[in-house]
């Protein structure tokens, strides 16, 4: 399989592509190019199916073995409401995590998780953007439903360093707040 | 010998005239569709665009940055439109859009000059780095910036560019009569709008800038607000303009002593922990053998905790006591 820079799909991940060259022939997922915990021989289970998602939808990050998990969790949120993809494995990050206890903590009650992480085929389906922070696992939406409750969620995640994403775009029922995007966002409140 | 030297340069030089046409040629497609993708209607194609430049694969060229800036315009003529459907009907314009442009504006902002402040004025709610561009733009953002107090969908943004020249180099370009009509706006939109979050970020920026007026005319306002608000970013704003004026001199005496007591319960007992961190750091500046006891208590006792990246908990609130300690022991 042979991609032009800039194609969709296209992924630097062999590390034979010769750079001057600037086409790349496709090794499979966990050939390198992103960091280890890969291999050439995958990772032999439904994250290697992930992984090609990765490549096929055009993100830019090929995770490894390496970054998915089975059972991270935090105090207050379990694996099971974070993963919010197609698969038993799921990439949820430290910063995600410590986000999420960090807003919780502010917020002062319980939170309800609607999507956390999504692999790329369950992004494309439900119209997520091609970027999405979601399959980067480091974002969450978190169930809101009126003004008072969006404003108060918007401004513990805003405190606890998230990138919040303003009301007339993400609408009241739902605050999303993720720790991938450049800096912060605290956004106008809802009134 | 010589000859067949010669030979390999010669077959060397023609592999790399030919890698270097090659990777022209494919540059240069691949600008030309990033181009193509970046005009189309449809932000989904847009979107697949700015993936491709964010991955690094093509050079920035003046016609590519054009269109991009055309695309600038044409996402912040977007936005408009979304905050103010929103206003309208309560209708959102969608967050997958919201992330879309979020990664534009990661490419797009590092590229920009002044030209872009209008576009990047409409947008300033989807980012503090965007806050921050446009402080850093001066004199050319200023009447587009100035003009957005006036447009509730978002006018706190516009108010944190305002208050940052009002208090920071930045701020140099302002003449001390549009200083001063600064002031008075800042004056005006803190006594007319009813929404307590303008309000208190007018108020808050006037304090920044050391105007006392903000104190004669808004003391009892942000006292209300200390303890009487449900949502605790205003509380934690409050206590901030509290202590800007604390530190101004202007609070003092009896009413010194009013708010050390607010302020006492509130580090003990509000149910934020990022509002008693504030409490805490206010109580530092307070001082006083009862602060000190106060503190020390909660260095101690404060239940707020969670867990970091490491696995180590966290007591942010007693940490916050810790420091404000060792800030009372110089006094």
């Amino acid at each position: 399989m042979v991609f032009w820079p800039g194609e969709y799909g296209a992924v630097n991940c062999c590390p034979l592509c010769p750079p001057w060259l600037r086409v790349c022939f496709l090794c499979g997922p966990g050939s390198g190019g992103s960091g280890g915990g890969g291999g050439s021989e995958g990772c032999g289970d439904e994250r290697d199916q992930i992984i090609q998602e990765y490549v096929d939808f055009g993100v830019n990050f090929v995770p490894t073995c390496g970054d998915f998990t089975q059972d991270a969790s935090s105090a207050h949120f379990s694996f099971a409401e974070l993963n919010t993809g197609d698969y038993s494995w799921a990439i949820i990050r430290d910063r995600l995590l410590t986000g999420l206890e960090t807003t919780r903590s502010n917020y002062g009650y319980p939170m309800l998780v609607n999507s956390g992480y999504r692999n790329p085929a369950r992004n494309a389906r439900i119209g997520g953007a091609s970027q999405s922070r979601h399959m980067y696992g480091d974002a969450a939406d978190i169930a809101a439903g009126d003004c008072p409750t969006w404003n108060a969620l918007a401004e513990a995640a805003c405190r606890a360093g998230a990138w919040v994403e303003p009301i007339s775009l993400s609408g009241v029922g739902h605050v999303h707040m993720d720790w991938g995007h450049a800096g912060t966002n605290c956004p106008q409140t809802c009134n | 010998m010589l000859k067949s030297i010669s030979g390999v340069l010669l077959s060397l030089s023609l592999t790399l005239s030919l890698a270097a046409h090659v990777s022209g040629y494919v540059q240069q497609k691949g600008a030309r569709k990033i181009i193509e993708e970046l005009r189309s209607r449809d932000w989904r194609t847009r979107d697949l665009a700015i993936a491709k430049l964010k991955r690094g694969k093509v050079k920035m060229t003046s016609e590519l940055r054009g269109v991009l800036l055309k695309v600038l315009a044409k996402e912040a003529d977007e936005y408009g439109r979304i905050r103010q459907r929103f206003k309208e009907t309560g209708e959102p314009g969608g967050e997958e859009y919201g992330e879309y442009v979020r990664d534009f504006l990661d490419v797009i902002v590092p590229l920009v000059d002044e030209q872009a402040v209008p576009y990047l004025v409409e947008l300033m709610d989807l980012g503090d780095d965007i806050v921050r561009r446009l402080v850093s733009f001066g004199r050319p953002a200023f009447e587009p910036v100035l003009e957005k107090l006036g447009d509730t969908t978002i006018d706190v943004k516009a108010i944190q560019v305002i208050g940052a020249w009002l208090t920071t180099k930045a701020g140099e370009f302002l003449l001390s009569g549009e200083r001063e009509e600064v002031k008075r706006r800042l004056i005006e939109k803190a006594w007319r709008d009813s929404r307590p979050e303008v309000k208190l970020s007018a108020i808050k920026a006037l304090s920044d800038a050391g105007d006392l007026r903000a104190y004669d005319l808004f003391f009892e306002y942000v006292f209300k607000h200390v303890t009487s608000v449900e949502r605790p970013w205003l509380r934690e704003t409050s206590l901030r303009i509290l202590g800007d004026w604390l530190k101004s001199g202007a609070l003092r005496g009896r009413l010194k002593a009013v708010v050390k007591n607010k302020v006492i319960s509130m580090a003990l007992s509000d149910p934020a922990p990022y509002v008693r961190i504030e409490a805490v750091r206010l109580l530092a500046e307070l001082g006083g053998a009862d602060v000190k006891r106060v503190l020390e208590r909660i260095a101690r006792e404060d239940a707020a905790s969670w867990r970091d990246a490491a696995g180590r908990t966290i007591y942010p609130v007693r940490e916050a006591a810790v420091q404000a300690l060792q800030r009372l022991r110089p006094k």
